[in-house]
């Protein structure tokens, strides 16, 4: 316990999300009793969750980067369409190759075009220097154009029942999207923390031109960042197909913003370097908590969106606040140094 | 000759690509070189073309915006609503209750953006669906179908500037909708190249800290910029509105990023300090040309962001890389 208040103290950011999440926790148990909190709700928060997750993380490696990556849900539509398109049977005959067969096929051309959308996105971001903002927008814009081209608009789905159990089905209660979503984040924590790119990722966040001169391969890293961002796009597309049976484009539109917020809520910080990953693991619970009162509430998507657009102000408002009040603090501890160094 | 020169590198692309293009649709399908095409694509494409000049302003400051649709849709549907039930019948009126709508929600973001100092890309996203849902719990999301439009609308919609006969003898007219399209884009000429709050704007792009040592006041002029932009929003709803003759409030939003993309195709530079108007331009045309004749070639018209992300990545990366490439000469090294 006593650790744990010391660690809080020291990483303020956290403190304000745990903070955050126990009163989620306090407030949804006053409204809703604490029946809200029974088995069957939590799974199926879990099931929900796991997809947001797992684009989030995505999200958060580019922004600890210093960069952003709008083409993320864009990507998942994209790989979730051309699955989809190989799991129904548009480019060859399933009964002919077999139905493990075609689902392996349809798994693989979703993690490999993720994996392309997202290798694209890094290339242009770091051998033609175009900031990652313009470059995410204008991928998204061709990637949600071929999945809108290819299917006019059309969603395609009934897929075989074996693929659905990915999405629908779960293992002593716990679903397996979300299992695959936690063996995701901790591959992904082990990296940042553990491995020489987790720490390039960082002082390239904090400090390009530092980080160059200190002779890390900036444009190779940035090139792997976006990679895994589309990775995770590719992933979380085939979390979307399994768990509603279909493939749409323009599906989850309203992701992007979600996912951004989860990421700013989490303590990564916009201008980059700073930020765990695991702060975004729990902004994700807040979020689907606050998605599930939402939905008890039976609020109206539109004052969904307004409620996400407030809490992203107000996030950042505190974050600017606590930051002032930390740097304040730092400049006075400085000057009392310096004032005894006089002495 | 000397407008000639004025012409960039990018916008000489863009005119080929018009070109070419165009004479492959007119080889394809002769109708497309008619009176009424053109006419068509002035009135449809004359609010994309009020907003881009906006996002031109943001983006040679160096900031972009991406909450001027839900900033139109406000100010265009509320001034509506308000007619509607107020019996009001003044087109002035009507203009003036979006437009005074849109400069207090874009002062709003400038507001924010000088309070946060983030990106501005996360405020204004942040912001844009505050907008949209403060309007959607305040006035309500139902659709207004043409019969119920109140007569200033009507009389928008189908007035025309002048009229002439096409060739198989039906009547096809200009829309009056080029009058506040010209009157945006001089004014944003004038504010930009004539005044010294455009070399603020500048100034404020090139390089945000020289700008402040050059005595500009730098907040105020965000002030401007995000309050003009919230200005074109304001006029936009209310031409949107007229142009669509039915509103649906929810349908406008979403088309940020074509307005965006008109703007960086026309070579604008997204971290600041350049942009043309005459670029611009050619941006919305051929966002609108890609919009009106994919049909004439073959293809549906759900190809149109496809092609349009081919040519925004193609711009954006070639004048990316010709910058790259002079900062590496210079040692500067950007990824």
């Amino acid at each position: 316990m006593k650790k744990l208040k010391e660690y809080l103290s020291r990483d303020i950011s956290m403190a304000i999300l745990f903070t955050f999440f126990l009163a989620i926790c306090v407030i949804m148990v006053c409204c809703f009793g604490t029946s809200m909190f029974n088995g069957q709700t939590l799974s199926s928060m879990a099931f929900q969750l796991s997809e947001v997750a797992v684009l989030a993380f995505g999200m958060a490696l580019c922004m600890l980067q210093g960069g952003i990556d709008l083409s993320i849900v864009a990507t998942a539509n994209l790989s979730s369409l051309l699955a989809a398109m190989v799991l129904t049977g548009r480019f060859f005959d399933i009964e002919k190759a077999g139905t493990v067969a075609t689902i392996v096929i349809a798994v693989l051309v979703a993690i490999i075009v993720g994996y392309l959308c997202g290798f694209i996105n890094g290339f242009i971001i770091s051998k033609f220097s175009v900031s990652p903002i313009v470059t995410t927008l204008s991928t998204m814009t061709l990637f949600s154009g071929l999945a809108m081209g290819i299917t006019g608009g059309n969603s395609i789905g009934n897929y075989p029942s074996l693929f659905l159990k990915f999405g629908t089905s779960s293992i002593g209660g716990v679903p397996i999207v979300f299992i695959t979503a936690v063996i995701i984040f901790v591959v992904l924590i082990l990296a940042l923390d553990r491995t020489k790119l987790g720490y390039e990722i960082h002082y390239i966040g904090e400090n390009h031109t530092a980080s160059r001169f200190a002779g890390i391969d900036n444009e190779r890293v940035i090139m792997k960042i976006y990679t895994i961002s589309g990775l995770m796009a590719g992933i979380a597309s085939l979390m979307i197909m399994a768990r509603s049976n279909s493939a749409r484009c323009g599906y989850g539109d309203s992701y992007q913003l979600q996912v951004i917020m989860i990421a700013v809520l989490g303590g990564i910080s916009p201008s980059g370097g700073k930020g765990r990953l695991y702060g975004v693991f729990i902004a994700t619970f807040c979020m689907q908590l606050m998605q599930t009162a939402f939905t008890l509430w039976q609020f109206s998507p539109y004052s969904k969106k307004l409620i996400w657009g407030m809490m992203l102000l107000v996030i950042m408002l505190i974050n600017m606040i606590q930051e002032r009040i930390s740097r304040n603090a730092k400049i006075k501890e400085m000057n009392a140094k310096r004032l005894n160094h006089a002495e | 000759m000397k407008a000639l020169k004025k012409i960039d590198k990018t916008q000489r692309f863009l005119i080929i690509i018009i070109l070419v293009y165009c004479t492959i649709v007119a080889v394809r399908n002769p109708a497309f070189l008619s009176l009424t095409t053109l006419f068509n694509m002035v009135r449809s494409s004359a609010g994309t073309t009020i907003l881009a000049m906006g996002v031109l302003v943001v983006m040679i400051s160096g900031g972009i915006d991406v909450s001027f649709p839900a900033i139109a849709i406000f100010g265009g549907y509320t001034s509506l609503r308000l007619c509607m039930s107020l019996q009001i019948e003044s087109l002035f009126v009507t203009f003036l209750i979006s437009i005074a709508i849109g400069i207090l929600l874009g002062l709003i973001n400038a507001a924010l953006i000088n309070v946060l100092k983030l990106e501005p890309f996360i405020i204004t996203l942040a912001t844009a669906s505050v907008f949209f849902g403060i309007m959607t719990i305040l006035i309500g999301t139902k659709n207004v179908g043409a019969s119920d439009l109140p007569e200033q609308f009507r009389a928008l919609s189908s007035a025309k500037i002048f009229t002439t006969l096409n060739e198989h003898g039906a009547p096809i007219g200009l829309s009056v909708f080029i009058i506040p399209v010209v009157l945006c884009v001089l004014l944003t000429y004038f504010i930009l190249h004539k005044t010294l709050i455009g070399k603020g704007i500048f100034a404020m792009g090139c390089n945000n800290e020289a700008a402040k040592r050059a005595g500009f006041n730098v907040p105020l002029l965000r002030f401007f910029i995000y309050g003009y932009a919230g200005f074109l929003g304001g006029i936009m709803g209310i031409i949107y509105i007229a142009s669509t003759n039915s509103v649906n409030p929810v349908s406008l939003v979403g088309t940020e990023m074509s307005v965006i993309a008109c703007v960086v195709i026309g070579g604008a530079k997204p971290s600041g300090g350049y942009g043309r108007i005459f670029g611009t331009l050619l941006g919305v045309i051929l966002y609108y040309l890609f919009k009106q004749t994919l049909i004439y070639l073959g293809l549906s018209a759900s190809w149109q962001d496809f092609f349009m992300g081919i040519v925004l990545l193609f711009s954006i990366i070639s004048t990316s890389y010709q910058n790259r490439i002079r900062n590496r000469k210079n040692f500067i090294y950007t990824e």
